[in-house]
């Protein structure tokens, strides 16, 4: 596994000219993905390292698909312990914990699942075909499309006052 | 704002490190987590080892005889013990197996049983037993205990309570000791200058089983019958008057009392009880039936007997094993439940399976040494396969 690791020398077809060429649109992904006290490179290093311990990214026929479901399943876990300690946490040093005393615009978005995040940001911000996006995340295009419509409508139900425009359903 | 600002705002959020520094740190935590997968796996080999040695160890000591230097005619009480030290009868149950021997105690479980049956009315000093000279159990049998404060106590057999209250105000003093008057029909036919409870110190104990019925046989070196009629007698005749009914056992005259069995043969007194497991309770029972099946087996069958049950002649060095792999257990699942929920479960599962399986075969007390190899062997293996193998 090591001698994997170490062939992959630097050129546009080794394993670090592949991540070079995806990083910024793996970057803005994981941005979007990870909740946001983690660091997107974080998320990048943690699904590269996942990636690079079962395959090398040039035997990979599609490396974004396969790294961006590895940073969509590490923040859905790391979104599942947190929510665990989250419910303790209250309970051993009161609510006050549990709350955001700083909120953001950025915080808006975290009421969505990582995998919601993830599917509305590649339909409707890198604007990717259903098909293109189902591809990318592992799901069907119907429920890509189904993902969107309740990640749009939970939105406009949380945080309508706040929102300037929220798509309607295509 | 809208959703769709707010989700490009956030995909520029935070400075990007650059895909050069992203791929060094990620080489370096490859890296890293080689040694270390390196150093795990030598550590679960070793477990492994371990384990497979621990169960060998265990299935080993269950079958190896006793060698010289740890013979079972060598009693504990006694460091300078020889070969004139006495050994019970070689006696065995047919159709039960022997399941556990207890040798006699040493002399400081003997201090703390004598501390903790302490009198609080003092200590008896001396005894003296009074029976019918026809035989012992033919006729009443009565003790006068003379306590170290100058008080007396009195026990009985074969005689009712309001008779054992008559004789009670009719004892005189004798000297230091009390006695019963001369008009009476029992006649003296033991004296102890000590108390009876104390002189029999040394006991054999050999349990056998034979699935949910259980017999006991003690054994005891003693110098002279009365002395264990003395002590069985006062153990068990405060309250109500007793009824033994003479027995012969293996050709030795006994009595049985209290569904207890009791007999004298070369010096030692044995007694013998039976128990049946009801539920999770032993519940006793006549005793008198497991005679037919009792017999003086040739001594080198019977020390082989013993010797198979060697291992768990001392009940602190089972108890200290025994937790000891409880605890090693509880933190091989407790870790495994903390790295991989699934492994832990495959590892409760396999070992509750051998567990059982053992349970069937073995003594409780031991179930914990085994099942703490079996994990640990469980664990190893899963991990080593978690890592690739080995």
């Amino acid at each position: 596994m090591a001698a994997k690791h170490q062939q992959a020398e630097r050129g546009p077809t080794s394993d670090f000219g592949i991540l070079e060429e995806l990083y910024p649109q793996l970057r803005r992904f994981a941005a979007v993905v990870a909740d946001l006290d983690v660091d997107p490179d974080d998320l990048v290093q943690d699904a590269l390292c996942e990636t690079l311990r079962r395959h090398a990214l040039h035997e990979l026929d599609q490396p974004v698909a396969y790294l961006k479901r590895a940073m969509v399943n590490a923040a859905a876990s790391d979104r599942r312990r947190k929510s665990r300690w989250k419910s303790l946490l209250p309970r051993l040093a009161g609510d006050s914990r549990s709350a955001d005393h700083y909120p953001s615009d950025l915080s808006d978005l975290e009421i969505l699942a990582p995998l919601d995040r993830a599917v509305l940001f590649l339909v409707d911000v890198e604007r990717l075909q259903h098909e293109l996006a189902a591809g990318e995340l592992g799901l069907t295009p119907s429920a890509v499309r189904k993902r969107a419509s309740r990640a749009r409508a939970r939105l406009r139900a949380e945080l309508g006052p706040n929102l300037s425009s929220v798509p309607k359903e295509a | 704002m809208s959703p769709n600002e707010l989700l490009e705002r956030r995909a520029q959020r935070g400075r990007p490190r650059g895909a050069s520094q992203v791929w060094t740190d990620a080489q370096r935590e490859l890296h890293d987590e080689g040694h270390a997968t390196a150093r795990s796996k030598t550590g679960l080999r070793i477990a492994l080892v371990l384990s497979a040695a621990a169960l060998m160890a265990v299935a080993g000591l269950a079958t190896l005889p006793l060698g010289d230097s740890d013979s079972i005619v060598v009693p504990v009480t006694s460091a300078e013990a020889d070969d004139a030290d006495p050994l019970p009868a070689p006696i065995l149950i047919d159709g039960m197996e022997l399941d556990r021997v207890n040798r006699p105690w040493t002399d400081s479980q003997e201090e703390a049983n004598t501390f903790s049956t302490e009198s609080t009315v003092g200590d008896v000093v001396s005894t003296r037993v009074y029976a019918s000279d026809v035989g012992y159990y033919e006729g009443p049998v009565v003790g006068i205990d003379t306590m170290s404060g100058g008080g007396v106590n009195l026990w009985s057999a074969n005689l009712s309570v309001e008779a054992l209250s008559d004789l009670t105000g009719s004892i005189v003093r004798d000297g230091s000791t009390w006695r019963l008057p001369d008009e009476q029909e029992l006649v003296e036919v033991a004296w102890f200058e000590d108390d009876p409870m104390d002189m029999l110190s040394e006991g054999w104990q050999f349990d056998f089983r034979d699935g949910a019925a259980e017999a006991t046989l003690q054994a005891e070196p003693g110098s002279t019958n009365w002395i264990w009629l003395a002590r069985v007698l006062r153990n068990s005749s405060a309250e109500v008057a007793n009824t033994p009914s003479s027995v012969t056992v293996l050709g030795s005259d006994g009595v049985v009392l209290n569904d207890e069995v009791l007999w004298v043969e070369d010096g030692f007194v044995y007694r013998l009880t039976a128990s049946e497991l009801v539920g999770d309770t032993w519940e006793l029972r006549p005793a008198e039936p497991v005679l037919d099946r009792l017999r003086v087996a040739d001594r080198a069958e019977w020390e082989s007997a013993v010797g198979n049950t060697g291992w768990l002649r001392s009940s602190s060095i089972v108890v200290t094993m025994s937790l000891l792999a409880f605890v090693a257990w509880a933190v091989a699942v407790a870790g495994m439940a903390l790295r991989n929920r699934k492994q832990a479960l495959v590892l409760v599962v396999v070992v509750a399976l051998g567990g059982f399986a053992f349970f069937a075969l073995a003594p409780s007390s031991l179930f914990w040494v085994p099942l703490a190899a079996l994990s640990f062997g469980v664990f190893a293996l899963l991990r080593l396969q978690g890592r690739g193998g080995s």
